[in-house]
């Protein structure tokens, strides 16, 4: 029998993991794939990477820090922490989130509620490290030992705990295991955010420490504001993508396709997250098919950061989410539009339409809504001719925890499926209170190491029963089905789930966005707009 | 009875209202932060409300006037304080030892301010009704809180959940809640006691000095005590949870003037993040922050 973990564990000095994850201690995997394996459920690291990073929290490392080559080196970044943490605590470099954060601190009363909730812990088979409450616990007692300078008195009240580099990095790397999916938040009967405290843990990692993954930093944030995407497309490789895009659109649904650039004044600015034009480009080459039949004026643009809509400085820093999010803003307002639409991405609703709110002063608060929305309002507006038994297959809906639970967009995207897919059915359960596919928060870009086995073997293990269980009555590989995901990320994990465990060899379930299923139903294009292929 | 019993009350009830004021001013002087709620409000009047859907599911919901504070938002509010409805939806064998203990203490606080108003409208005849009321609800109070208190100490030590994340803070404010309930409890039972309304009148008006049975005395003093210290740990959750669950969550997006202004003075904080990219160098502003581009200060690594 494994050792129960305690809070105090995190800071033992020895650089063995502080939990292993053996395939039989994890949830149970859906029946239907067949025996459990056994030994270790990711793949080991490797030595040299075990030998100069931090890893010794749960057999995955998805930052890479280096290990100090000396104590001082420890102390050192062990005083950066200590002064990020102060600094989390304080108005001038913390007013974006200070108020909720304080909220959690002070009031949790570690009642476990949450813990059920957390699809990541359930699936561990209930690791201690994953519990909601675990890393704020550690949070916690650091906030009132070193924040609040609390004496004996307080260690009494709250619990006690040794800051120390092992502490530090462990901390880091776990504030990468949860979505911030917030489901842990939306049961708590108190209110408390164990998903923000995730968040603003990472904040001083990056913010104060400059550790941040290479996907979401360098990568990511860095790079959008570079060259203008997160793909590392500058404009014109965009505009050519789009034009191949078009081209091969025009040629599957025997319609003309085009795709407008900077058309100033125009109704529509359609932002779409820039992976899919790489990954899933039938994505935004069914949103031009839409759009353009339904005698939309829209338009893309091609400045700095307005061709993706991603932002990834919402996962884990308050300033690169700014610039990013007011660069996309301007944007729009030089265009002069009327309104922003944001494509099939999750993260970036929730950025564009609630983050960025208070920050944008009126000339930037141009009206924004969801794709979401504008493709019910186009399927209803009878302005698209819709054939249904296109679609007579077996679909069923991701709900993005951004779109669904955190703002509450649930019946736009059933409607159309109740209208254009006779075969639909729900995941158990769903809407507000569906499961995290396990990519939210920025994991399903993080690849470093064994990471992806970790996404597969643990944070994607709910959503990959929740699926299979919703196509309980037609699995195998004769019956084509279809996950409809309406947001890049949930895209990207379920490609990742999917490979992970051979679901399309075994059962031929594919995956892709909700305005394919619109222009696969639409009678005026070829049929077969659908590619039954895995990608 | 000296008149050290009244002098208890009086300041621990004092300093738990003082302390719940500076806990309210605490919060209410944290800066205005990001919109990062869960939508919407519960009650939105909306056609969305029943599928638990919100305003971002019409296309020009920018331009409906969202109604908050709706009568049925009160009503889930009252719901959740009162009934713990949450707890009851999502952990029901905690709610099962933290409703009773909730519910007898807004009986014991019931209880006493019935008393209070029973010793201001004494020279009536329905003063009578108010302290038979009083009575009821301080007898009731006094055994779901010793219930609910022992249940929850009892779950904390023996839920394998719970353990490992209990404190001795944790059963200490659990136990000195028992302890007070139990030995005013006892003392009342004693032959000695007086009438309530006499003991009312005694412990509130300083009026009267009488003989109260010892173990009353002390669970009074015991109560007293807990009053004061509840605002100075997280049992002051209370507060928090009206703030966080039933104003910041029901925030929407609308920017209004107020919440213009305090941004303002957000973003003219100075910050002093010290990673390269922020490129705070203690003399920038969040704004100047905000429209810069990093690319200058830290290079791209591939």
């Amino acid at each position: 029998m494994k050792d129960v973990i305690r809070v105090s564990d995190m800071s033992r000095r020895n650089s063995d993991s502080l939990c292993t994850l053996d395939e039989p201690d994890l949830k149970p995997s859906p029946s239907s794939l067949g025996s459990v394996k056994e030994g270790p459920a990711l793949t080991p690291l490797k030595p040299e990477v075990i030998q100069c990073c931090e890893c010794s929290l749960d057999g995955t490392c998805a930052l890479n820090i280096a290990r100090p080559k000396s104590r001082e080196e420890e102390d050192r970044l062990v005083a950066s922490f200590l002064s990020g943490l102060e600094k989390l605590f304080t108005r001038e470099n913390n007013w974006t989130f200070l108020r909720f954060l304080v909220y959690t601190m002070e009031n949790c009363t570690r009642c476990q509620s949450c813990s059920d909730a957390c699809h990541i812990y359930e699936a561990s088979g209930r690791q201690e490290i994953y519990r909601p409450t675990y890393r704020t616990e550690v949070l916690r007692r650091l906030y009132f030992k070193y924040v609040k300078h609390g004496g004996l008195l307080s260690a009494w009240q709250h619990g006690d705990i040794e800051l120390n580099w092992p502490l530090v990095a462990r901390l880091a790397e776990l504030s990468y295991r949860c979505n911030l999916c917030r489901r842990c938040a939306q049961v708590c009967p108190i209110g408390a955010d164990n998903g923000l405290l995730a968040h603003e843990l990472r904040k001083i990692f990056s913010q104060e420490m400059g550790i941040h993954p290479k996907e979401l930093h360098d990568k990511g944030t860095m790079l959008q504001l570079k060259v203008g995407s997160t793909t590392g497309m500058p404009a014109a490789a965009v505009k050519d993508n789009v034009e191949f895009i078009d081209e091969d659109m025009s040629e599957r649904t025997g319609l003309e396709v085009h795709t407008p650039w900077d058309v100033e004044g125009a109704d529509v600015l359609l932002i779409h997250n820039a992976g899919e034009i790489l990954a899933w480009p039938e994505n935004p080459g069914a949103y031009a098919v839409v759009l353009n039949a339904a005698g939309i004026r829209w338009t893309l643009s091609s400045e700095l950061a307005g061709y993706d809509a991603v932002n990834y400085g919402l996962w884990y820093d308050d300033a690169q989410f700014t610039r990013v999010a007011l660069k996309q803003l301007e944007v729009a307002r030089k265009l002069k539009v009327k309104k922003i639409v944001i494509g099939e991405c999750g993260h970036a609703h929730k950025s564009l339409l609630v983050n960025v709110n208070r920050i944008a002063d009126d000339e930037l608060n141009i009206p924004r809504f969801s794709s979401i929305d504008l493709l019910r309002d186009i399927v209803f507006s009878g302005k698209l001719k819709l054939d249904p038994s296109r679609n007579n297959f077996p679909i069923t809906l991701q709900d993005p925890c951004a779109i669904v639970r955190l703002m509450r967009i649930i019946e736009p995207q059933r409607e159309i499926l109740h209208a254009i897919a006779p075969r639909f059915r729900e995941m158990t359960p769903h809407g507000v209170d569906n499961y995290c596919c396990g990519g939210g928060g920025g994991l399903a870009i993080l690849n470093a190491n064994n990471f992806g086995d970790w996404r597969s073997e643990v944070a994607g293990r709910k959503k990959l029963d929740q699926i299979l269980n919703a196509f309980s009555d037609s699995l195998g590989s004769s019956i084509p089905k279809y996950v409809c995901a309406p947001c890049s990320n949930c895209k990207g994990q379920i490609r990742d789930l999917f490979s992970y465990w051979n679901i399309w060899e075994r059962n031929r379930i594919l995956y892709g966005g909700l305005a394919e299923l619109v222009v696969n139903a639409m009678a005026e294009v070829k049929p077969g707009f659908l590619d039954w292929e895995w990608r | 009875m000296t008149l050290l019993l009244p002098i208890a009350i009086y300041v621990g009830l004092g300093v738990s209202l003082l302390g719940c004021l500076l806990r309210i001013f605490q919060y209410a002087r944290t800066p205005v932060p990001l919109v990062w709620d869960l939508l919407p409000a519960s009650g939105e009047e909306t056609d969305h409300a029943e599928h638990r859907g919100s305003y971002f599911e019409e296309t020009n919901w920018s331009k409906h006037p969202h109604h908050e504070h709706s009568f049925c938002e009160i009503s889930a509010m009252l719901q959740d304080i009162f009934l713990l409805h949450g707890l009851w939806r999502i952990n029901r064998p905690l709610w099962q030892w933290s409703f009773p203990f909730h519910a007898g203490l807004y009986l014991l606080l019931a209880g006493g301010s019935l008393s209070g108003l029973g010793v201001l409208f004494h020279p009536y005849a329905i003063a009578a009704v108010i302290f038979l009321l009083a009575r009821i609800c301080a007898w009731a109070g006094l055994w779901l809180t010793l219930f609910g208190s022992i249940g929850l100490a009892w779950r904390r030590i023996t839920d394998a959940n719970l353990r490992p994340y209990t404190v001795p803070g944790d059963l200490i404010n659990l136990g000195g809640f028992a302890l007070a309930c139990l030995l005013i409890l006892a003392g009342s039972l004693s032959r000695t006691m007086p009438p309530f309304q006499e003991t009312v009148f005694a412990l509130l008006t300083f009026q009267k000095i009488l003989q109260l049975p010892v173990l009353t005395q002390v669970g009074i003093v015991i109560g007293s005590a807990m009053a004061g210290y509840i605002p100075f740990t997280q049992m002051a959750h209370f507060i928090a949870k009206y703030i966080t669950y039933f104003l910041e969550r029901r925030e929407d997006a609308a920017m209004k003037a107020t919440i213009q202004a305090e941004m303002a003075r957000n973003l003219a904080y100075h910050p002093t993040w010290s990673a390269s990219h922020i490129a705070a160098e203690g003399n920038k502003s969040w704004a100047e922050i905000a429209i810069s581009n990093p690319i200058s200060a830290e290079r791209i690594s591939k």
